[in-house]
């Protein structure tokens, strides 16, 4: 599958949070370019798409190699790496990319500490340095809200050549389990239904699974408060959505 | 007013993939209740989500516990196990469902070979018998539209007054990433959505997920074909969709 794409690859230094958007013209795209795990590292894999370069990526950087390190490691052994691009960011704010000489252009990265920001058959070469600079200037919001604000940045600098389809928004936090994922899969205009469902959610499901059982509290702390929301229709609850009839 | 969340777990004896289709009145369900790994099993985990019980639940079938010794051992383990709905199938089609005292009514489960269809604050039990019923009539198809038939079937069956606003299908093969992993995550009518966008990724997605890099095939293949279909304006694709470019 080959995923011509822009993505953000970020690390919150306040909170430790890692986690990766992207938006493509192509359905879906949150299947299988994104990936992060807690306390780790975030990695977007695009392109002509190898998951293996994130998994793995991933399983090395928890034995604590750096991000660059293992970039320059599972690049140099994977035959299609022309056509590949890849964005990773450790734990420690170390970031690392790389795009094969086969990217369809306009195809480039750009990293710096806490992110890269990478993307390939776009618009332009506006795209990628939007999300870098809208990245690096808006570290005192939440990362869920940094990297949706960046892909919204690169969109507005043109985005992908073909057109928009699908878009996502994955961060880990503390846990096995992520702290936000959202995605819209199918839509005319992607990165705007992103920004409503994310709206949505964080009235609603994100304060859910911020309260669901962790490994420290295998009960859970759901309140008086997600009892209430919850018990009543989407329609009711602040931020609204979904529906009550058929 | 009922908040509907029900989910149908299943396994497919001729091909071994393994999936969840889930809908439920709030966002982005797809983000904390199906878990699926290939050769391993399948698990929802549902109503006060703790989802460790998928998390840990799948590393146990994965080292050949069955669904039920697993469920077991987990639900017995969960201080909050009296509010927590699990389904799990396992990768030899054993099955196990738990439905805790606490779960808001109605609620409850089916499970057989190959499957278990559960829910949990229904309008009634047909919900979960209509599931369950046209999983298991549906052998001879794949099991993305098994599981599609069987939420829309769920669906049909419980009634107008319902809430609902998102559904997810998710479904492993052969490798760690999934083969189809698709996303309703806030939408009126989430399951007739999920549907829509299974019928656009039926040609714009899923026929490449067969063409990504293995564990056997470090390279993947490149399809000239893939690459034309895809170049264009999803408007322009066979199942069409997406949006103009910016």
């Amino acid at each position: 599958m080959q995923f011509n794409t822009f993505s953000i690859v970020g690390r919150c230094a306040r909170t430790g949070q890692l986690g990766a958007a992207v938006a493509t013209a192509a359905p879906a795209v949150g299947a299988y370019c994104p990936f992060a795990r807690a306390r780790v590292g975030a990695v977007s894999s695009q392109s002509w798409c190898n998951p293996y370069l994130a998994y793995d990526g991933l399983d090395l950087m928890e034995q604590g190699m750096s991000a660059q390190a293992v970039c320059d490691r599972l690049l140099a052994e994977d035959p299609g790496r022309e056509k590949r691009q890849i964005g990773y960011v450790d734990a420690n704010g170390e970031s690392a990319a790389f795009t094969g000489n086969e990217c369809p252009p306009w195809a480039g990265h750009i990293t710096g500490p806490d992110f890269a920001a990478q993307g390939n058959l776009l618009m332009g070469g506006g795209c990628v340095p939007a999300m870098a600079e809208s990245f690096q200037r808006t570290g005192t919001l939440d990362l869920a809200e940094r990297l949706i604000a960046a892909l919204e940045a690169g969109q507005a600098a043109g985005g992908d050549a073909r057109g928009k389809q699908s878009a996502a928004v994955y961060v880990v936090h503390t846990e096995v389990y992520p702290l936000v994922d959202l995605r819209a899969d199918e839509h005319r205009n992607p990165i705007g239904e992103l920004r409503c469902i994310y709206a949505v959610a964080k009235q609603v499901s994100l304060p859910f699974m911020a309260q669901m059982p962790t490994r420290d509290n295998p009960l859970g702390s759901f309140g008086d408060d997600m009892r209430w929301g919850l018990g009543i229709p989407p329609t009711d609850r602040p931020g609204g959505g979904g529906s009550v009839v058929g | 007013m009922q908040l509907d969340t029900f989910t149908i777990v299943g396994r497919c004896a001729r091909t071994g993939m393994l999936g969840v289709g889930v809908c439920t009145a709030a966002p982005g369900v797809g983000g904390y209740c199906p878990f699926v790994r290939a050769k391993a099993g399948a698990v929802a985990s549902m109503s006060w989500v703790n989802p460790y019980l998928a998390i840990d639940g799948l590393a146990l079938m994965a080292d050949g516990v069955s669904a039920k010794d697993a469920l077991d051992r987990l639900i017995q383990a969960d201080p909050g196990s009296a509010v927590r709905q699990v389904g799990m199938v396992d990768a030899q089609g054993g099955s196990a469902a738990f439905t805790g005292e606490d779960c808001g009514h109605w609620c409850g489960h089916v499970h057989g070979e190959n499957f278990s269809a559960q829910g949990n604050i229904l309008v009634g039990e047909a919900t979960v018998s209509a599931m369950a019923e046209t999983f298991q009539n549906t052998e001879a198809l794949d099991l993305p539209e098994r599981l599609l038939l069987a939420l829309e079937a769920g669906q049909a069956a419980g009634g107008d007054a319902r809430g609902k606003q998102s559904a997810a299908l998710l479904i492993h093969w052969k490798e760690e990433y999934p083969y189809i992993d698709l996303r309703a995550d806030d939408h009126r009518n989430p399951v007739p959505e999920l549907r829509r966008i299974y019928e656009v990724a039926k040609y714009q997605s899923i026929p490449f997920v067969a063409q990504m890099p293995t564990r056997d095939n470090p390279l993947g293949s490149f399809s000239d074909e893939i690459e034309a279909s895809m170049s264009v304006a999803p408007a322009y694709r066979r199942g069409g969709g997406g949006g103009e470019s910016a």
